[in-house]
C-alpha cells in the first residue's frame, strides 16, 4: 500500500467517524486500527505499545498535580478570599465590579486554571450584582465569559502541559511565557470595562473606606490562595523542581492550607476531589494514548513531508506561518475542547514550525490563547453558555459584547505575532536554560 | 440486573482511581522531598507512579463512557430528531463497545511480553501495569454495553450540573 493511500484511510476516516459524533479517543483508535488492517507490513501489537507510550508520559502527570490543586482550592473555599482581594485591589476605580472580574479572573487563573470554575464561581455573584448596579445582562454575561479565559493563558495551565508535551517544549518556559500575554488580556479587559462604565456613567466608585484592620485580614486571606503561584512558579524557576513535581507539590501544600487556614478538609472532599481529578485527566489522558498512534502513523506515511510541503508554498515565513496556525485554532476552537484540537494538529504543526524557523514557544502561547478564547465563540462556546445561564438571558444577547472581547483579543494576538518579545522576553530573561535553544 | 451490576462496579472503580490518584500525587511530592531533605530517592516510586496512573486513566475512562464526558462533537447528535436520534446514540455506543474491545484484544500479546519484561529501577514485572490495558478496554466495552439499555433521557442537564459542582461560598455581602 502506498504511504498516500494510507493517510487518506487514516484522515477521511477520522473525519467521518469524529464528525459523526463518536467521541476523540474512538476515532482516532478506529481509524487507527483500520490503517493497521489495510498495511500489511504493520502489526496489531503497536495499538497497546503507543497507547502506554502515549499515556506512561511523566510530563503528563502534572495534569492530575494541577487539576487537583484547582479542583481542592475551588472546594475549601478561596474565591471569596480572591474576589475580596480583588474588590480591596480595584473595586474602588469607576466600573468597579467589572474590574473585580477581570482582575478576580486573573488571580484565580494563576490559582486555579480553569475558565469553567471562574465563570461558574465568579460569575454566579458577580454577573447578578453587574446587572443590579446597571450593567446590561450581555455585558456582564460577556466580560465574565471573556475574562476567564484568562486562566488558560496565565500559570499554571493544563493546555501548556499538554502543548509542551505534545510539542517538546518545557512547560516551564511555557509557563513564564504566558504571563505578559495574560496581563495584557486583562489589561484590554479592564480598559473596555472602564470605557463602558464611563460611557453609561454607571458603577461609579464608592467614597465609603474600609478600616486598616479589614483591609490588612482581606490581604492576609486573599494572599494565602495566591501564594500556590509562588510554590509552582518558583520550583520552577530555581530548577528545585520539574513542572511536575511542582504540581504534585502544589496539590499537597493546598490540602495542608485546606487543614491549617480553611479547616475544611475532610475525608469525603479528599476522595471527591480526587475522583473528579481522576474523570477529567482520564478523558484527557485516552485521547492523548490514541493520538499517540495516530501521530506515529502520520509520521510512519510521511505526514511532515506533505505537511512541509504545503506550508513551503503558502506559509514559508515564520510570521505567515504563526498566522496560519493563529487562524486554524481559532476555527477550531469554536467547535472542539482545547485539549483534543492540541493532540491532534499539536505534533505536526510543531515538527513544521522548527522546519520554517518560527518560534514553538511562541507558537505554543498563540495556540492556547486561539483555543482559549474558542471557549466565548459558538457553537462550543462553553464559558459564554454558561455566563449567559447565570445571566438569564438567551445565548444571542451575549453575542454583540462577546464580539468586542473576541475582536481585542484577536488584535492582540496579532501583536504578540508582530513582536515575539511579548512571549519570548521574559523566559529568556528569567530562566534561558528552559528555552532549549 | 445489569444496570445494578454495573452500579456497584463503578462504585468500586471511582473509589479506585481516587486512591490511585491520591497515591500517585503523594509518591511524586514524596520524590521531591526525599531529593531535598534526605538527599537519597526511592526506586520503588518509579514503578508506582506509571502503574497508578495507568490503572486511573483506565478506570476512570470505563468510568467516563458510562457518564458520556468523553471529548466528542455533539453538533450532529442536537440537531437530530427522536427516534433517528436514538438510532445514532446506539450506533456511537456499539461504537465505543467494539473501541473498548479492539483495545483488550490487541493487548493480550502485549499483556505477555510484560511476563518477560521487568522494570530496570525496581525488578518488578511489568505486567501489573500492562494488564491495566486489558482491563481497561474490557470495562470501557462493558460500560457502553450498560449504556445500550439504558435510557437516554438519564443524563443529567450540563449546565445545570457544571454550575453546581463549580458553586463557590460567596455571598453579595462580599462585595461591600
Amino acid at each position: 500500500m502506498t504511504p498516500e493511500m494510507a493517510l487518506s484511510i487514516l484522515l477521511i476516516s477520522f473525519v467521518i467517524l469524529f464528525t459523526f459524533g463518536v467521541p476523540l479517543a474512538i476515532s482516532l483508535l478506529f481509524s487507527s486500527v483500520l490503517t493497521i488492517a489495510a498495511d500489511p507490513s504493520l502489526s496489531i501489537v503497536v495499538v497497546p505499545q503507543k497507547l502506554h507510550t502515549g499515556i506512561d508520559n511523566f510530563l503528563l502527570l502534572a495534569i492530575p498535580g494541577f487539576m487537583f490543586a484547582a479542583l481542592m482550592m475551588n472546594k475549601i473555599g478561596v474565591t471569596r478570599d480572591i474576589v475580596r482581594l480583588s474588590d480591596l485591589l480595584v473595586g474602588r476605580i469607576k466600573g468597579g465590579l467589572a474590574h473585580i472580574n477581570v482582575v478576580s479572573s486573573m488571580l484565580m487563573g494563576g490559582v486555579s486554571g480553569s475558565s469553567t470554575a471562574d465563570v461558574a464561581g465568579i460569575g454566579a455573584i458577580l454577573v447578578p450584582a453587574m446587572k443590579e448596579k446597571g450593567y446590561s445582562p450581555g455585558f456582564a454575561a460577556s466580560l465574565t465569559a471573556a475574562s476567564s479565559s484568562i486562566g488558560s493563558i496565565i500559570p499554571p495551565s493544563i493546555l501548556m502541559v499538554i502543548y509542551g508535551a505534545s510539542a517538546n517544549v518545557s512547560i516551564g518556559a511555557l509557563f513564564i511565557a504566558g504571563y505578559i500575554p495574560g496581563i495584557l488580556v486583562g489589561l484590554t479587559q479592564l480598559v473596555i470595562a472602564w470605557y463602558y462604565a464611563h460611557k453609561f456613567g454607571i458603577d461609579l466608585p464608592s467614597t465609603e473606606k474600609k478600616p486598616c484592620s479589614e483591609k490588612f485580614e482581606i490581604l492576609a486571606k486573599g494572599l494565602i490562595p495566591v501564594s500556590v503561584i509562588g510554590v509552582i512558579i518558583g520550583g520552577i524557576l530555581t530548577g528545585v523542581m520539574t513542572a511536575t513535581e511542582s504540581a504534585a507539590v502544589a496539590s499537597v501544600y493546598v490540602v495542608a492550607v485546606g487543614i491549617v487556614v480553611y479547616r475544611k478538609m475532610s475525608f469525603k472532599m479528599l476522595m471527591h476531589v480526587a475522583i473528579e481529578t481522576a474523570m477529567l485527566t482520564a478523558v484527557v489522558m485516552i485521547c492523548v494514548g490514541t493520538a499517540t498512534l495516530f501521530g506515529w502513523l502520520m509520521s510512519f506515511y510521511g505526514i511532515l513531508d506533505v505537511a512541509g510541503g504545503l506550508f513551503a508554498t503558502y506559509a514559508s515565513s515564520p510570521m505567515m506561518f504563526l498566522l496560519f496556525a493563529t487562524v486554524l485554532f481559532l476555527l477550531l476552537g469554536t467547535f472542539m475542547d482545547p485539549a483534543p484540537a492540541m493532540l491532534i494538529f499539536v505534533p505536526v504543526l510543531a515538527s513544521v514550525a522548527a522546519t520554517i524557523g518560527a518560534d514553538p514557544l511562541q507558537l505554543g502561547i498563540l495556540v492556547i490563547m486561539a483555543l482559549a478564547i474558542g471557549k466565548i465563540t459558538p457553537p462550543y462556546g462553553i464559558s459564554l453558555l454558561l455566563a449567559c445561564t447565570i445571566a438569564e438571558i438567551p445565548l444571542s444577547k451575549g453575542l454583540g459584547w462577546t464580539l468586542v472581547f473576541f475582536g481585542a483579543f484577536c488584535l492582540l494576538m496579532v501583536f504578540i505575532i508582530l513582536f515575539p518579545a511579548i512571549t519570548l522576553g521574559l523566559p529568556t530573561l528569567l530562566a534561558p536554560e528552559l528555552m532549549g535553544h | 440486573m445489569l444496570h445494578k451490576v454495573v452500579d456497584k462496579i463503578e462504585w468500586g472503580l471511582e473509589k479506585s482511581a481516587a486512591l490511585m490518584c491520591i497515591v500517585l500525587l503523594v509518591c511524586l511530592f514524596i520524590e521531591v522531598l526525599t531529593r531535598y531533605v534526605f538527599f537519597t530517592s526511592i526506586p520503588e516510586i518509579q514503578y508506582i507512579v506509571p502503574f497508578c496512573f495507568l490503572w486511573m486513566v483506565m478506570f476512570a475512562s470505563a468510568i467516563a463512557v458510562r457518564k458520556g464526558t468523553h471529548f466528542e462533537v455533539d453538533l450532529l447528535q442536537s440537531r437530530l430528531p427522536g427516534m433517528v436520534k436514538r438510532i445514532h446514540r446506539a450506533l456511537m455506543l456499539l461504537t465505543v463497545m467494539a473501541g473498548g474491545l479492539i483495545i483488550a484484544w490487541s493487548s493480550i500479546d502485549f499483556v505477555q511480553l510484560g511476563l518477560l519484561k521487568k522494570s530496570p529501577a525496581t525488578g518488578i514485572r511489568m505486567i501489573y501495569i500492562y494488564a491495566s490495558l486489558l482491563i481497561g478496554g474490557g470495562l470501557i466495552s462493558l460500560m457502553a454495553l450498560e449504556q445500550l439499555f439504558a435510557s437516554p433521557d438519564d443524563t443529567p442537564d450540563d449546565i445545570g450540573a457544571i454550575l453546581d459542582a463549580n458553586k463557590a461560598e460567596i455571598s453579595a455581602e462580599d462585595l461591600k
